[in-house]
């Protein structure tokens, strides 16, 4: 069920009216637990949310007994992170078994369905696992609350990342019905959907159009590949302001995935800002481990040069941290080497910080400097547009191709290539284009509002009522008229959902 | 006797910087996120303590004192 089918917001409302009416029983948590099974069949089929609940019934059986059993540790890990490995990486490879098998037979073997949400939630219980084995939560007693936790249909799609010992006290309370939950929880639902229908969907007719093109080449290409930047940005954050206004409306607080992105000021600014609970996980349990393990302290050691002994551990985790999360996002070399490629930014950003001080120190640059932080974000930004082509392209090969033509030759860079039609060409009319540029400069100025940590939302709540209206009416109507409907109205699918 | 050993991995890492005086090490930038690291791994050789992740938290590693309380509990 897409978050922008016409279905969701009915069944949101269903869910909703028996979830608060039974506020004042116990038995509130069971109407997520039912909401959540039903969204992920109709998500993935019955056998996808089979296989979930048997996967729960296993882990929580075995989450009892965990604590200090480092057999049951690695068994528990094992079937939790193997699901997902299979799902994730040998399906395909069983499938061409299969096929050399049965002499070209095209009969596919994979009869499962993965369960929805299986990247997001097998690391969520990786954590749980990894907590309950060192002692630092107790097993959960009930295996239907278990399962809730795991299950909870509105990050079950693409997050965020929720650990056991923040959601689960919450889908223990009972909530009641709040007028302030439910407007701000709409308002911030709106500016989802405006983001994702009006920004993105817009964005995706340009770029899908214009990618694959090969006389697509070098400013023209680039250009694409920024607006492809806003796509995923709006695509993503869309879909989460959806889903935090959705858990705020039933007064359940998830963690924030973004704070500011475009805002950046180096590209390890940029992933503390960007898909946040990700990172959050990546720290606490592959990071912080690592570089606090013995090994690693030793290894450091054995380096003469003071500095690097001193950051080794940093780096090297912070290398593998980040080759994992370009892993996460997909089973390509593409995805392997956009970790690296992140990696090599985030990793030089630590070995050469004395370097970079030295700099701004020579030319007197402060951090209230605002030129210079203009320059840093801009930088940041084209960086990290350039590895956003390892992910668009597909594979590996495509994204060096997509290199190619974007460093084709020096006219292919001629600023007016920009103004002279060309553009014209990738599904967007001179309207719809400049709508769409319109709407990438309000996604930066609500960035920068964000930046400055002023919250719209509460700044909005102290106008007059008039005012209040009118906003909302032209998001409403900004969603209606210039929304994307796709085929049959139906949007294109969320891009973090597909990871 | 601890506060000197700590006072003195500190004055290593942020050399020139009056450390007794700062409340906001790690908020004001003055200690960078891989020196955490490399000051956890030093706590942790010199006083042969556990140090885990969910230890790495800003208001533990803002101030001298902050970092004195942490190695005194793990020590108790």
């Amino acid at each position: 069920m897409e978050i922008t089918s016409v279905l969701y917001p009915a069944f949101l409302i269903v869910f909703l009216a028996v979830y608060f009416a039974l506020s004042k029983s116990r038995l509130q948590i069971y109407a997520i637990l039912a909401a959540s099974l039903i969204y992920m069949t109709y998500s993935s089929g019955i056998s996808g949310t089979l296989i979930c609940m048997l996967l729960c019934l296993f882990l929580w059986l075995i989450g009892k007994k965990l604590k200090g059993s480092r057999p049951l540790f690695f068994l528990s890990l094992f079937l939790d992170l193997g699901l997902l490995l299979y799902f994730k990486f040998f399906t395909g490879i069983f499938d061409s078994l299969f096929t050399a098998v049965t002499a070209g037979e095209r009969i596919s073997i994979r009869l499962l369905a993965a369960p929805a949400g299986l990247s997001y939630f097998s690391l969520s219980v990786a954590a749980y696992l990894v907590d309950c084995y060192k002692g630092k939560i107790e097993a959960e007693k009930n295996y239907f609350h278990f399962l809730t936790f795991v299950t909870f249909f509105p990050a079950l799609h693409q997050g965020p990342f929720n650990l056991y010992k923040n959601l689960m006290p919450q889908l223990r309370e009972r909530h009641v019905f709040s007028e302030s939950a439910l407007i701000s929880g709409a308002q911030r639902i709106l500016w989802g959907y405006f983001q994702k229908m009006v920004i993105a969907d817009r964005l995706h007719i340009f770029v899908s159009s214009a990618v694959p093109e090969s006389s697509v080449t070098g400013i023209v290409l680039f250009f694409t590949m920024i607006l492809y930047s806003f796509q995923i940005y709006a695509d993503f954050a869309g879909g989460i302001d959806i889903i935090m206004g959705v858990t705020e409306i039933m007064g359940i607080g998830l963690p924030e995935n973004f704070r500011s992105p475009l805002a950046a000021s180096s590209v390890s600014d940029f992933w503390k800002r960007w898909h946040i609970t990700l990172g959050t996980i990546m720290e606490k349990y592959v990071y912080y481990p690592l570089v606090l393990s013995k090994k690693m302290r030793s290894a450091s050691k054995l380096i003469k040069n003071k500095y690097l002994s001193r950051v080794f551990a940093a780096a090297a985790a912070n290398f593998l941290v980040f080759i994992l999360v370009g892993i996460w996002h997909g089973t390509g070399w593409n995805y392997v080497v956009y970790g690296i490629y992140q990696a090599v930014f985030t990793t030089s950003a630590i070995l050469l910080a004395p370097v970079y001080k030295n700099i701004r120190s020579v030319l007197h640059i402060g951090n209230g400097n605002i030129p210079y932080r203009i320059f840093m974000s801009v930088r940041t930004f084209i960086i990290l547009v350039f590895g956003r082509y390892f992910t668009r392209a597909g594979s590996l090969a495509l994204a060096f191709e997509m290199f190619r033509r974007t460093f084709i030759s020096a006219s292919a860079w001629r600023p007016s290539l920009l103004f002279d039609g060309t553009l014209l060409g990738y599904g967007l009319e001179i309207k719809n284009l400049i709508l769409a540029l319109i709407c990438m400069a309000l996604m930066v100025v609500v960035d920068v509002i964000h930046y400055r940590n002023i919250r719209f939302r509460d700044h909005l709540m102290t106008k007059p009522f008039p005012v209040r209206l009118a906003v909302y009416y032209a998001l409403i109507f900004g969603i209606i008229i210039f929304g994307i409907y796709g085929e049959e109205y139906s949007a294109s699918a969320f891009i973090y959902a597909q990871f | 006797m601890i506060r000197k050993q700590i006072l003195e991995i500190l004055e290593e890492v942020c050399p020139g910087v009056d450390i007794e005086s700062q409340t906001a090490l790690f908020d004001d930038g003055i200690i960078a996120s891989f020196d955490v690291i490399h000051i956890m791994s030093e706590l942790m050789d010199v006083f042969n303590i556990e140090i885990d992740a969910d230890d790495i938290e800003p208001e533990n590693i803002n101030s001298l004192d902050a970092l004195v309380n942490l190695v005194e509990s793990r020590l108790s």
